[in-house]
């Protein structure tokens, strides 16, 4: 797929792993990578991208004797899936014409 | 590679960065390598697939603009809530001067008319009944008092209305423009 294209699905992506229960780095590259594939690397900036848009807070947590990081979604996170539904629509128009 | 070799050449690699950025990313790694270990994975291989150190950061470095501008746009957005409260404190600070000197020429105006009228029929009964020159003065007096109050006030009046006109409407433009803006 379409660097561009895809970089905007993998933010939707990320915040839609985190709509039913806050998450850390591992678990959200193996739920996202079932649907799209995935880099450890790529992952990071997509979550300081989360992160600098207030789409998603972090807090850690004692596991293992160790600390780990969990990110939460917020309200306006809730919003930008919400917003992405009406995207779905116009990709679909889009495709539509394209394969017409 | 293992865990720690890792973990230091990145480290070492980070060095351009801010240390509470670099603390970070070596941590998100760090966590990153022991929950694969963790769910039964193996770490050289796992650290293998993570790629070179220096794609690692390159794609940092790459996403780095954006967060800045997110940033930037943040604080250009906490500016204009700054100004805005300044704003209103200011009109507040107004709309108060305005009632104070409003009610001091209120009183001024009040108080002069008052003057005025009780010394002009004091004056003309007065004269009516012939009183000493003296008591003829101090009526005199009454008056001229009165009109000095009566002007006062008044300019008091002008001067408000004059100066409240003005900010009313740019407090009125304020307020509409303001409302525009929540509603786009």
């Amino acid at each position: 797929m379409d660097i561009q294209l895809k970089k905007g699905f993998l933010e939707i992506l990320v915040l839609a792993s985190l709509k039913n229960e806050d998450s850390y780095g591992y678990r959200i590259i193996q739920d996202v990578s079932e649907i799209m594939e995935i880099s450890e690397s790529t992952l990071y900036p997509i979550l300081k991208r989360l992160e600098a848009q207030d789409f998603v807070t972090t807090y850690s947590t004692e596991y293992n004797s160790r600390l780990r990081k969990y990110y939460k979604i917020t309200k306006l996170g809730l919003q930008k899936i919400r917003e992405s539904e009406s995207d779905f629509l116009e990709i679909k128009k889009i495709y539509d014409y394209i394969l017409k | 590679m293992n865990k720690y070799e890792f973990l230091y050449k990145l480290n070492k690699n980070l060095d351009s960065f801010k240390s509470s950025d670099r603390d970070e990313i070596t941590h998100y790694y760090d966590e990153l390598i022991q929950d694969a270990v963790d769910n039964g994975e193996n770490e050289d291989a796992f650290i293998d697939r993570l790629g070179s150190v220096e794609t690692i950061i390159r794609t940092i470095k790459k996403d780095d603009t954006f967060v800045t501008n997110v940033k930037e746009k943040k604080d250009f957005e906490l500016r204009k809530v700054f100004s805005a409260t300044s704003k209103l404190v200011g009109y507040a600070i107004f709309v108060f001067v305005i009632i104070v000197i409003g009610s001091i020429a209120f009183s001024f105006v009040t108080s002069g008319a008052s003057l005025l009228v009780v010394g002009t029929t004091r004056m003309i009964i007065g004269i009516k009944n012939s009183v000493s020159s003296m008591t003829l003065i101090m009526y005199a007096g009454n008056i001229f008092l009165g009109i000095g109050l009566l002007l006062l006030g008044a300019s008091g009046f002008w001067w408000l209305i004059k100066q409240s006109k003005d900010k009313l409407e740019k407090l009125l433009e304020w307020i509409q423009k303001t409302l525009d803006k929540r509603g786009e």
